[in-house]
């Protein structure tokens, strides 16, 4: 489902070029939990980004469901991103005044969603993720936890078909970190989306269905890591 | 993004950060207190003269006379000699001087085809003075002496009661007459039968009965006055004249064409000065007051206009701050699949309602202090003053609607440099910022 062709990402190519991915082929399975595995530096944010669309190759494809990502204008990508994937970030990046509700809301808003469908699936999301009752709170007031869980709420609500995490319990105490994992995995099964985790942590990574691990911007077998 | 949660959005913006906002709102707010007050003023002195010159006479009626003084003064003026000479009495050149000037204090036929050929004149009607000795009212035998006024169809007065004369045997009688005793209310008068007395050319008492159809308003001055249609007049001072002589009209009412502006009204009074005759003109103050109040108004506008160019810069700032704070929430916006031209515009939406609030919040300033405060305060000293068309300021609810709106349009031109950083920002460094 998600499968790249010789991909290269080559930093400041005409000052200090720096390759942070190189020549990366894979193919991954669909509906499957995906962990990038990897030492920091080793190039796993930058394939991420990659292959959500943030941010294009300066060599190679990437396919996702048949379509290439590189040839894409930003306009499509644009609608690749709303449609087609949802984010949890380590810093979780809410909009900070904004209620529970209305973060939760922000991706279908984008795509114009009506008030209606909005209203029934981020309550149903709200549920999923246990914060029916902080629906009208500001997200500032909330703990990291409960941050994580908007977030994750926010990338299912489109029904995307690729959740990409990047550590998604970076921020959070090894306790929380487990609920946020726990809870990851039944969303994805429940939702029936491939999750990307990108994660240093190997206990973590064990968990998923597959693993990529990274060095230097290459993949390599995982006990090399 | 929807138009509507776009512009909810972007409030919300505004309302987290409206400490940073309160700056460039006040300064607005400064800049369209004053545009208003400006903009009431103008207006103001607009309605005060409609207002009167509604009541005094129509805007399409100029009154001219012959000017001696222009001709023969100018002629002096051009004399070769640095002092007079003298010239000998027996030339009879002083009896001369003086039967010409009486000659060129009357109107001429040729004099009133010249006036009708200048530009923009429909029609000029030589008016003739009636002697009227009294007039009585029916129902009493009191003898009054109003003045007497020729009224043209192309006057538009301002009735209190009944409606304006359209035949010879009407007449409008001023808001003066209401308050004799057999009166009582400006509605008895109406259809109530006038006779009018003059001495006609053979030394005897003469009358015309006519009807009272209408009760003029009170303008500035209230002074009783009759408005005799034009023909009327004729007709009497027919009857006045005496044995050879002739009708000889010291005036001509101009008629002008309708729906002209200040400046062909300034135009055909040039002319007419310059065909040598002396315009006599209620419109003519109107011109100049409005002009008056015209710059009066432009100054205000202009100081309002540095003020509000000053907070422009303010807007700008306040929006570059905003963007820099919000560089991860435009980040993610990005992210999750916003356009960059959705981006700008909620960003610029933002600044546009900095100004939204800083003309509302001023209008409402400048409103109440004119509403609660200067207008009954006006009213009041206008009023001690004898004056029954106060001065007041006038807000034109689409005036104000449009300072709402050209305000908004110029704080989002102010944030578009803010609002395209923001539109162009790469995702992946908005959320990397620290
Ligand atoms: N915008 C950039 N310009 C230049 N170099 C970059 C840029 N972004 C990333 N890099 C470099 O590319 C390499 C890979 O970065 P990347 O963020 O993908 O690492 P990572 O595996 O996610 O690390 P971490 O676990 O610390 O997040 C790093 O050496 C980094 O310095
Ligand atoms: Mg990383």
């Amino acid at each position: 489902m998600i499968e790249t062709v010789n991909l290269t990402k080559t930093y400041n190519p005409k000052r200090t070029p720096y390759t942070a991915i190189n020549n990366v082929s894979l193919s991954l399975e669909g509906g499957e939990s995906i962990a990038i595995m990897g030492k920091s530096g080793s190039g796993k944010s930058t394939l991420m980004h990659l292959l959500a669309g943030l941010d294009s190759p300066s060599s190679g494809e990437i396919y996702v469901n048949g379509t290439n990502l590189a040839a894409m204008s930003n306009r499509e990508l644009n609608t690749f991103r709303n449609h087609s994937v949802g984010f949890v970030f380590q810093a979780f990046y809410l909009m900070p005044y904004d209620t529970v509700f209305e973060n939760v809301a922000l991706p279908l808003r984008i795509r114009k969603s009506s008030e209606k469908e909005i209203e029934t699936q981020v309550t149903e999301m709200l549920e999923s993720v246990g914060l029916s009752d902080k629906r009208y709170v500001d997200t500032i007031d909330l703990s990291g936890g409960q941050k994580q869980r908007v977030s994750i709420a926010r990338a299912l609500v489109t029904n995307p078909q690729v959740v990409f995490a990047d550590e998604p319990t970076g921020n959070l105490d090894s306790e929380t970190g487990e609920e946020i994992e726990n809870l990851l995995f039944r969303m994805q099964k429940d939702y029936k989306a491939t999750i990307i985790v990108v994660t240093h942590d190997k206990d973590l990574a064990e968990k998923c269905d597959e693993i990529v691990a990274l060095k230097d911007g290459q993949v390599v077998d995982k006990d090399d890591v | 993004m929807k138009f509507k949660d776009l512009i909810k959005l972007a409030n919300r913006q505004l309302f987290n950060r409206k400490w940073q906002a309160l700056l460039p709102i006040l300064s607005l707010v400064v800049g369209a207190t004053t545009m208003t007050f400006a903009l009431g003023a103008g207006f103001g002195v607009q309605s005060l003269f409609e207002k009167q010159l509604a009541a005094e006479r129509a805007p399409r009626l100029l009154e001219i006379a012959p000017d001696p003084s222009s001709e023969t003064e100018s002629e002096k003026d051009r004399s070769e000699e640095p002092v007079p000479k003298y010239t000998d009495p027996s030339e009879n050149k002083q009896a001369q001087e003086i039967t010409a000037t009486l000659e060129d204090l009357l109107l001429s036929d040729t004099d009133l085809k010249k006036a009708a050929k200048v530009s923009y004149v429909e029609e000029v009607s030589p008016m003739h003075s009636i002697n009227m000795k009294y007039v009585t009212l029916e129902g009493t035998e009191e003898k009054y002496t109003p003045g007497t006024e020729p009224l043209f169809d192309s006057m538009e007065l301002k009735m209190l009661a009944g409606e304006q004369a359209d035949s010879s045997g009407k007449v409008v009688v001023t808001e003066a007459f209401v308050e004799l005793e057999t009166v009582g209310s400006p509605q008895n008068l109406v259809g109530k039968g006038m006779t009018l007395t003059y001495i006609n050319g053979s030394g005897e008492e003469e009358q015309k009965e006519v009807t009272i159809s209408g009760v003029r308003a009170a303008g500035i001055a209230s002074t009783a006055r009759i408005f005799i249609p034009y023909d009327l007049t004729v007709t009497i001072a027919k009857a006045q004249l005496q044995e050879g002589e002739s009708l000889q009209p010291r005036r001509a009412a101009v008629r002008l064409q309708p729906d002209l502006n200040p400046d062909q009204r300034e135009q055909v009074r040039d002319d007419l000065k310059a065909t040598g005759f002396r315009v006599l003109d209620f419109a003519q103050d109107r011109d100049t007051v409005q002009r008056v109040g015209l710059y009066l108004t432009l100054a205000m506008a202009a100081f309002a206009g540095v003020v509000i160019f000053a907070a422009l810069f303010g807007v700008a700032n306040t929006m570059s701050m905003s963007v820099y704070e919000r560089i991860r929430q435009i980040g993610l916006m990005k992210a999750l699949g916003m356009s960059g031209g959705t981006v700008f515009l909620l960003f610029a939406m933002e600044g546009a309602f900095i100004g939204f609030w800083g003309a509302v919040i001023g209008i409402g300033i400048a409103y109440s202090i004119s509403a609660f405060l200067l207008n009954p305060w006006l009213a009041e000293f206008f009023s001690d003053k004898g004056v029954d068309a106060a001065f007041q300021f006038v807000f034109p609810p689409e005036w104000i609607l449009a300072i709402i709106v050209g305000l908004m349009a110029i704080a989002f031109l102010a944030s578009t440099l803010p609002a395209r950083r923001a539109a162009k920002a790469n995702p992946i460094e908005a959320l990397r910022y620290e």
